[in-house]
């Protein structure tokens, strides 16, 4: 595509267009983000 | 061997190219322009009615409903115990993915309506239940059995499906912006509506780009139904406001229909993005969505009562090797769309398709191999063998989806009563496609049989207007007489419903109250000539539907008819402001500027309507004949050549084409073409006598008959004019001397030749036999304004209808001179007539009763 995206959790409509690959990249993105606020959970629970 | 070229078909579910050429013009819809250059583009006449899995059916089929079995939204299920949403192995004939199949193509079928259970085909199908969320999100989201063919594939395509509650805000404010500020409109009906609308779309989307690049194919067809639910959800808050809309929800919801476009034309250009040159692209909708001032306020209370939302063009677009680019096509219909692909690949026409090869999108277009049916073709065509379950949950949300969107009722408690219904819906859907398909008797016996079944007003409404185009006039009458009780009772229920729900805008009639009954009533009273009382009633229908086209026309054609050309031009400006791509309205505006001499606008009017439907022979015998008279003899002469192409028995046109080799531009051979024609099917000659009304035209005949000319008996002419215009009663006539009014002269049928005896008598004379007729008490010396521009109209109804014969035999006799010098008189007569006149005899007559 030659084209660079900056993926946010939120995705946007643009992401959605580009079918697949847009869907599969956001959802690794949410997964990420989730997995990260998981962790900082995690870690203040700690604290 | 050579590489198929592949072959991609998208389906937009409602678009509408009014809505698209502003965008297009705003340079919103970037992808869909781009395509729209690289090919060829126009309107696609949809059917009646204009429901989607019907259509779309027939698309993929080229045959109506009755042919291909899916007759609506639902079929019982197969215990006849309930009702699931229409499948495919209900479909009785092959679609054209089958018939790729049986010649060895890969095909992927994403979401066709109807494609569930999906069909073993050599490639993959997803069927129109895949996108459908049935659990709440973070539930496991089955998929219903039959979704996916292969079977195999099903647990791989489960990842690309979007569930409504994944819609985030960023993707929803483009669609609702008040979003942004306002967190409670998310939890409104209209925004859940729409944002389960955009995971639809995202889910097929994302099916068919992962089918587009991970599965080898050659023909690929994707259907998208999400801007139709978007336009059902809020083109009633598309800009601009009306009075009658709320303003909140207008300023939430304005964006919605706009959005979804982009949205589409986003996914359209992803997917432009994954084809190489050599494919061959169709972009289409099924029929269009109301955008502008056709926008109904009132959605009848019935089953697919929002299908009035929806207009009778929706868009075609095809791009590829040997499509013709940047052109605007005419006259394509959604029956179209098979035969023509299937002769792009190469591939014969089933002689039983319903549509026809669109020849004009091709570059170099050669002439179609036809075999009599693809269904007597034997081979693996990948369609069912047997009857195949579905997930009774999956069928169910898609039912409910059905019902929330209004195209069907809330299920009763009493299945059978309601398979019964649904029967009947589904008999009454089908009749309307075999009437669009004009197959009225078929379509007269199944409404015949719901009606008195059933009492249900618009199977009478639809079952009068078949007996209106069959003529048959008393059954029509017989039915308005019982639609008429119905109605009495039908209005005190809808009295209750509007109590109950004052405020509902959408629920009041009073709006915009069809008047069907003063319709039918209408139209069949100018079916029985019956001008008068017909047109106060349509008059009544169109202050309360002003945006009725047919109306609009068919207060016209009762203008024409009496000739008030002004009054119907009105009508017809009327209709083209409505829609300026209505043929009839062209036309009768063509004609009316014909008949009144203005023939260079006549000329614009009709070459327009030519544009949108070259098949219409007498559109192009009217061109002929204001090109005839602007004096551009070539082309009239090209005109007719077209008219008789399209209708070889066109007897008129073959007249003019004789007249116009003849005397015009010299050409013996064409004109001998013609010549031969008429000699083998003009039944004979007739004298016609004519003249004002008011003439004295017993005198004249009573002079002839005396001359010893054969006079037609015309004992029943007085109480019944109409009569002397039938077949029969003309070849019984032959050679003979016929009085005709020149209000009727434009009723003779063309397939005899006609020559013509003016009667033309002092003006004085004639107002004298008319005031006496009417038992006028006026004063010898004055002159009656109405009656003397009855006159003049009617003198100038002989004079266009002269105009418009070619070739016409004419002889004028006028009164005076007549008694002046009978001899010379008769003997002119004689001549005209080719008959040898008794002199002596008539001058006896006339001595003996003057």
């Amino acid at each position: 595509m030659g084209k660079e995206y900056k993926i946010t959790e939120q995705g946007s409509l643009g992401l959605l267009a580009l079918g697949h690959i847009g869907l599969r990249k956001w959802r690794e993105v949410v997964a990420e983000e989730k997995k990260k606020r998981a962790q900082e959970k995690k870690d203040a629970e700690k604290k | 061997m050579q590489k198929k070229n592949k072959i991609l078909v998208i389906g937009w579910d409602a678009a509408d190219w009014k809505v698209i050429t502003p965008l297009i013009e705003q340079g919103k819809m970037p992808a869909l322009q781009s395509l729209m250059a690289r090919g060829a583009h126009g309107r696609i006449q949809t059917l009646d009615p204009p429901l989607s899995p019907m259509l779309w059916t027939s698309i993929a089929t080229g045959v109506r409903a009755d042919k291909h079995g899916i007759g609506g939204f639902v079929e019982p299920l197969p215990n006849g115990e309930g009702l699931r949403p229409v499948t495919t192995t209900s479909r009785k004939v092959k679609a054209i993915w089958n018939i790729f199949n049986q010649e060895g193509w890969k095909s992927n079928v994403v979401a066709w309506w109807p494609s569930n259970p999906a069909e073993p085909i050599n490639g993959v199908m997803v069927s129109n239940l895949y996108q459908v969320a049935n659990k709440a999100l973070g539930e496991e989201w089955e998929m219903p059995t039959g979704t996916v063919h292969p079977e195999e594939l099903s647990d791989s395509m489960k990842e690309f499906r979007v569930h409504p509650h994944e819609i985030t805000l960023a993707m929803a404010i483009p669609f609702i912006p008040g979003l942004a500020e306002n967190v409670e409109l998310r939890k409104e009906k209209k925004t859940l509506s729409v944002l389960k609308t955009l995971a639809n779309a995202a889910s097929i989307h994302a099916a068919s780009t992962f089918l587009m690049e991970e599965k080898e194919w050659d023909f690929m067809a994707v259907y998208h139904d999400a801007i139709d639910h978007f336009c059902h959800i809020a083109m009633r808050y598309y800009p601009p406001r009306r009075p009658e809309i709320p303003e909140l929800d207008y300023e939430n919801y304005n964006g919605v229909v706009e959005a979804g476009y982009r949205f589409h034309d986003m996914m359209l250009e992803r997917t432009l993005s994954m084809i190489d040159e050599n494919t061959t692209v169709v972009l289409l909708s099924d029929h269009g969505f109301h955008s502008d001032h056709q926008r109904p306020l009132y959605i009848p209370n019935e089953p697919s009562g929002p299908a009035v939302e929806h207009s009778p063009y929706g868009i075609f677009v095809i791009a590829g090797p040997g499509i013709k680019k940047g052109v605007e096509i005419s006259g394509a219909s959604v029956l179209d769309v098979t035969p023509t692909l299937l002769y792009h690949s190469g591939l014969a026409v089933g002689k039983d398709m319903e549509g026809k090869v669109l020849y004009q999108c091709f570059e170099q277009p050669t002439e179609a191999n036809f075999i009599s049916s693809w269904e007597e073709v034997p081979g693996d065509s990948g369609m069912h063998d047997e009857v195949s379950r579905e997930d009774p949950w999956a069928a169910q949300e898609a039912l409910q989806q059905l019902v929330e969107l209004g195209y069907i009722d809330a299920l009763d408690d009493d299945k059978l009563t309601q398979v019964e219904k649904c029967k009947r819906e589904n008999a009454y859907y089908v009749a309307r496609n075999m009437i669009h398909g004009g197959r009225f008797k078929e379509a007269i016996d199944i409404l015949e049989k719901i009606f008195e079944e059933s009492d249900i007003l618009r199977y009478g409404q639809r079952l009068a207007f078949a007996y209106l185009s069959k003529k048959m006039y008393l059954k029509c009458q017989d039915v308005l007489d019982k639609m008429k009780e119905i109605d009495a009772q039908e209005r005190i229920r809808l009295k209750q419903e509007k109590e109950a729900n004052p405020n509902d805008p959408f629920g009041n009639e009073e709006l915009e109250e069809p008047l069907y009954l003063e319709y039918i009533e209408g139209l069949l009273n100018l079916a029985m000539n019956k001008p008068r009382k017909a047109l106060p009633l349509l008059e009544k229908v169109q202050e309360k539907n002003p945006n009725n086209m047919q109306l609009s026309t068919s207060i016209a054609q009762i203008h024409m008819q009496r000739k008030n050309y002004d009054l119907a031009e009105k009508q017809f400006i009327r209709a083209l402001s409505i829609d300026n791509r209505n043929t009839t309205a062209h036309y009768g505006l063509g004609v009316s500027m014909l008949r009144t001499g203005r023939y260079e606008n006549a000329i614009d009017e009709l070459l327009q309507a030519i544009e949108q439907d070259f098949f219409q022979s007498t559109f192009h015998y009217h061109l002929g004949e204001a090109l005839y008279n602007a004096g551009n003899i070539e082309e009239a002469a090209q005109a007719f050549e077209v008219c008789v192409r399209i209708t070889p028995g066109m007897t008129k046109a073959h007249k003019w084409l004789v007249d116009i080799y003849s005397n015009k531009i010299i050409d013996d051979i064409k004109a001998e073409k013609s010549i031969q024609f008429l000699k083998n099917h003009i039944k004979g000659e007739i004298i016609v006598v004519t003249g004002v009304d008011g003439c004295d035209y017993s005198f004249f005949l009573e002079l002839l008959k005396a001359s010893k000319l054969e006079i037609a008996e015309s004992s029943e002419y007085i109480e019944n004019p109409a009569k002397h215009f039938s077949t029969d009663y003309l070849t019984g006539n032959i050679g003979k001397v016929l009085y005709i009014s020149s209000r009727y002269l434009a009723e003779l049928p063309a397939i005899f030749n006609y020559k013509v005896i003016y009667l033309n008598q002092q003006l004085s004379e004639i107002l004298e036999k008319r005031k006496s007729k009417l038992n006028l008490k006026v004063p010898s010396n004055a002159a009656p304004v109405r009656i003397l521009s009855t006159i003049e109209k009617e003198k100038f109804v002989i004079d266009t209808w002269l105009a418009a014969q070619p070739n016409q035999p004419f002889l004028m006799i006028n009164w005076d001179e007549l008694f002046d010098d009978i001899e010379n008189q008769l003997n002119l007569i004689s001549e005209f007539t080719n008959h040898e006149l008794h002199v002596e005899d008539a001058k006896i007559f006339i001595s003996s009763n003057l």
